[in-house]
């Protein structure tokens, strides 16, 4: 923890501890309220961002965030009311796809991150963890939501062997480009992390869409915790503890489907 | 740094299973609407890449990334706060 700047740490705790309140906000407060407790989160953990960091692209960033603004306000203005859970599962993906983007990009150029070895010039094992996790979560977020969107509120009945050998499968190809940190590699845990979230998610709506977009943003939120290792920032790391662990546990919760008996009906809450 | 990284992440799961065990099932597309926003965290990954890429492909798939973030920020908080309003006879 030693060289980090005493502002930004400040910072980072005031946008976790926002988050924290965020989360819990639904429950009690509202949900406006939690969406508002949201963005100030965002705004602490973007300026702090900007200003640990030498920004190179100011002008191209800025525009990126204005259109991005635009194009978020103007589809959830415009989407009607009966459309939003739809819109709230495209916008999971879109998160998991910009996640594999990052991962891509720290692949591309690792030595900006710090994630080449001094001595030899290979990419390091956390490194190459780091970037792994983030893609393969990343790719499992994208096939989930397009799972959702694609099949809408039909419920249907999936493997759940298939489901978990997939994601032994998905357990694999990271370990193996881990061990041999190539392009093919990488490609590979994309293309085996998309079967795996398809068939996750087809299992899992057995029990309904909202479970399983819960369980979508979970994934989306174990992605934004890897890139947040990869980029060693606070505030990533703890919307994503957040995200992944309360979303991929109720979504869990809800999976047992309306026909088996889940969790979420075996005596305890709810 | 890594272990300050992985305590605060540690701590953020736990504090996250503990909400995902207590919601209820009438509370999902509340807490969907929520997870969705802290994905949208992403986006703070996309501003260092775009800050500190080298090269224009990275800078690229920064800047691309800074726009799905921010697109599933804005959307997300429209959305949750329609979400909060009820619907219209």
């Amino acid at each position: 923890m030693e060289g980090v700047n005493p502002t930004i740490l400040t910072g980072w705790s005031v946008a976790a501890l926002l988050f924290a309140a965020a989360l819990l906000a639904p429950f009690g407060a509202g949900l406006r309220r939690g969406a508002g407790l949201m963005m100030a989160a965002m705004m602490v953990a973007g300026a702090v961002t900007l200003y640990s960091h030498d920004v190179m692209a100011l002008p191209q960033i800025c525009a990126a965030l204005i259109t991005g603004g635009a194009v978020g306000l103007a589809l959830g203005r415009g989407v009607p009311r009966s459309a939003l859970p739809a819109l709230l599962s495209g916008l999971v993906g879109q998160a998991g796809l910009a996640a594999v983007f990052i991962g891509g990009a720290a692949w591309r150029d690792p030595h900006v991150f710090g994630l080449l070895d001094n001595v030899t010039d290979r990419l390091r094992i956390d490194g190459a963890v780091a970037i792994g996790t983030a893609v393969t979560w990343g790719a499992m977020t994208c096939a989930g939501a397009a799972t959702i969107l694609w099949r809408g509120s039909v419920r249907q009945t999936g493997y759940p062997l298939v489901a978990g050998a997939m994601l032994l499968a998905t357990g694999g190809s990271v370990g193996a480009f881990v061990a041999n940190p190539q392009t093919g590699w990488l490609l590979a845990c994309i293309g085996v992390a998309l079967l795996a979230g398809r068939g996750v998610t087809k299992w899992v709506m057995g029990a309904g869409a909202g479970p399983a977009l819960a369980l979508v943003g979970g994934f989306a939120g174990w992605a934004v915790a890897a890139s947040a290792f990869l980029m060693e920032n606070m505030a990533m790391a703890v919307a994503g503890g957040l995200a992944g662990a309360a979303g991929s546990l109720f979504g869990a919760r809800l999976c047992g489907g309306a026909g088996r008996k889940g969790l979420a009906d075996g005596g305890h809450r709810p | 740094m890594t272990l300050f990284l992985l305590i605060s992440f540690l701590a953020a799961c736990a504090f996250g299973a503990v909400v995902g065990w207590r919601a209820r099932a009438d509370d999902g597309w509340a807490l969907v609407a929520i997870l969705q926003m802290l994905s949208s965290a992403i986006l703070i990954g996309a501003l260092i890449v775009s800050a500190e890429a080298g090269s224009a492909a990275a800078r690229t798939l920064g800047l691309i990334g800074i726009v799905m973030g921010s697109a599933g920020l804005c959307g997300g908080f429209v959305a949750a706060r329609r979400l909060d309003t009820p619907p219209r006879p």
